[in-house]
């Protein structure tokens, strides 16, 4: 009974996700590559800027999300 | 579609599969204090609340979803609610909508913290007083008042890429570095974010790192600091940040899911109060889900009393809180709700 609950719930997230793709689909998603971790092992990481802000950056406190080192130095925080 | 089918699986597997640290035991256990509030009020609003920037004997200031604005709210959470449009805030409002323009209010001046800028503002709630500070450069992510004109920040050190503490005098513009207070990574101070507070009664401040179990005390000539833990095992950083890259446009942030492990705090009277995000082993999933539960540290010795829980609000858990004297004034994504706590709570666990 737990399987199949499960398996209805994650046919019904497929749904739900690729519904809000097609919804999306018009932005075009901006790659970043990622190189020279710092505090992590080495390695070239490639993910999107939707990534980057909205799922590693989580919670409603205002936490240090990014810092931008071009042109001028800004620090991005994540919003209450 | 089948991108789709293949971006919800991996999200699937990283939930699955992934180190998430409720989803395993966390290795501490917590005991609770009975009866750790007598009472509580509630004040329901429309507005969506963001932050806790003053509180006064008689009056708590919050700011809103709506950019500049502020509500004066009185202590007993009854009464008419004045809203409160600060002077000067889309002057200073940073255009790129991050949040960096900080409030906070000492009545009857309030503080202004451009903190990309960086700068600092101190006005009034009538717009008859206005003066700024342009800081040298450097943008800065904390801010507290630690005594009259007496800045402590959380400040970026091009030299390291990474924050260091700063004293910032506002009257005579005398900046103070650290000594060797900051563990640096090179991140520009993202893997070591945290929260910063003064306690007036000890005079010390007290920074509490997000991303790992460390507590810093130290005194605002900045020339060392005393280490603490919140009680959970978290002694290293789960999380990773990196340098990214696109179309020129460079930035550290982090490269894995930023599991904060000590959401919110406030320290009064040598009292580390911490809302953790780690559910403690003797815990239940269903307890740990419907609560909001504070660790009560004595910072005087590093001894955890025990701690409290406080029960959700229309579903939400605490979004920020204070304690002023024996209240703890909590605030919810469209409520306030003020617990009177028991006044031995401090020395229940001694």
């Amino acid at each position: 009974m737990k399987k199949q609950i499960s398996v209805v719930a994650i046919a019904v997230l497929f749904a739900v996700v690729s519904a809000f793709a097609g919804k999306v689909k018009q932005t075009p998603i901006q790659w970043w590559n990622v190189d020279h971790p710092f505090a992590g092992s080495p390695g070239i990481y490639q993910l999107s800027a939707t990534q980057i802000k909205g799922i590693y950056c989580p919670g409603n406190n205002n936490v240090e999300c990014a810092y931008l080192i071009s042109n001028t130095s800004t620090i991005i925080k994540k919003p209450f | 579609m089948i991108l789709s089918l293949l971006a919800a699986s991996v999200i699937l597997a990283i939930f699955h599969y992934g180190d998430l640290p409720n989803r395993r035991k966390n290795g501490f256990k917590r005991s609770y204090f009975q009866g750790a509030y007598s009472g509580w009020q509630e004040r329901k609003l429309r507005d969506t609340l963001y932050d806790i920037v003053g509180v006064t004997p008689w009056t708590i200031y919050i700011s809103t979803a709506t950019e500049g604005e502020v509500l004066e709210v009185g202590k007993d959470l009854k009464g008419k609610i004045k809203r409160i449009r600060i002077p000067f805030f889309a002057r200073w409002y940073d255009s790129l909508q991050f949040s960096s323009l900080s409030i906070r209010i000492d009545s009857p001046h309030i503080y202004l913290f451009a903190e990309n800028k960086p700068a600092i503002v101190k006005t009034n709630f009538d717009s008859t007083s206005f003066e700024f500070r342009i800081l040298p450069p450097g943008a800065f992510s904390r801010e507290v008042m630690a005594g009259p004109d007496c800045f402590i920040l959380r400040k970026l050190e091009h030299r390291l890429t990474d924050q260091l503490f700063v004293r910032y005098n506002f009257s005579t513009g005398l900046l103070k570095k650290e000594v060797n207070i900051s563990e640096t990574y090179g991140d520009g101070g993202i893997i070591s974010d945290g929260q910063l507070h003064f306690d007036d009664s000890t005079k010390k401040l007290y920074y509490i790192y997000y991303y790992k179990n460390l507590v810093l005390s130290f005194d605002t000539s900045l020339a060392s600091a005393n280490k603490f833990a919140s009680i959970d095992t978290t002694t290293s950083f789960k999380m990773k940040t990196g340098l990214v890259e696109n179309s020129g446009t460079r930035a550290f942030t982090n490269i894995t899911p930023a599991n904060i492990i000590n959401r919110l705090n406030y320290v009064q009277n040598g009292l580390l109060f911490n809302m953790s995000a780690l559910k403690a082993d003797n815990e239940t999933d269903q307890f740990f889900s419907d609560h909001s539960v504070i660790d009560i540290i004595d910072l005087k010795n590093g001894k955890y009393l025990r701690s409290m829980s406080l029960p959700l609000s229309n579903g939400a858990r605490l979004s920020q809180f204070v304690i002023s004297g024996n209240k703890l004034v909590g605030l919810y994504p469209n409520s306030i709700i003020i617990y009177d706590l028991s006044l031995e709570l401090g020395r229940q666990g001694q």
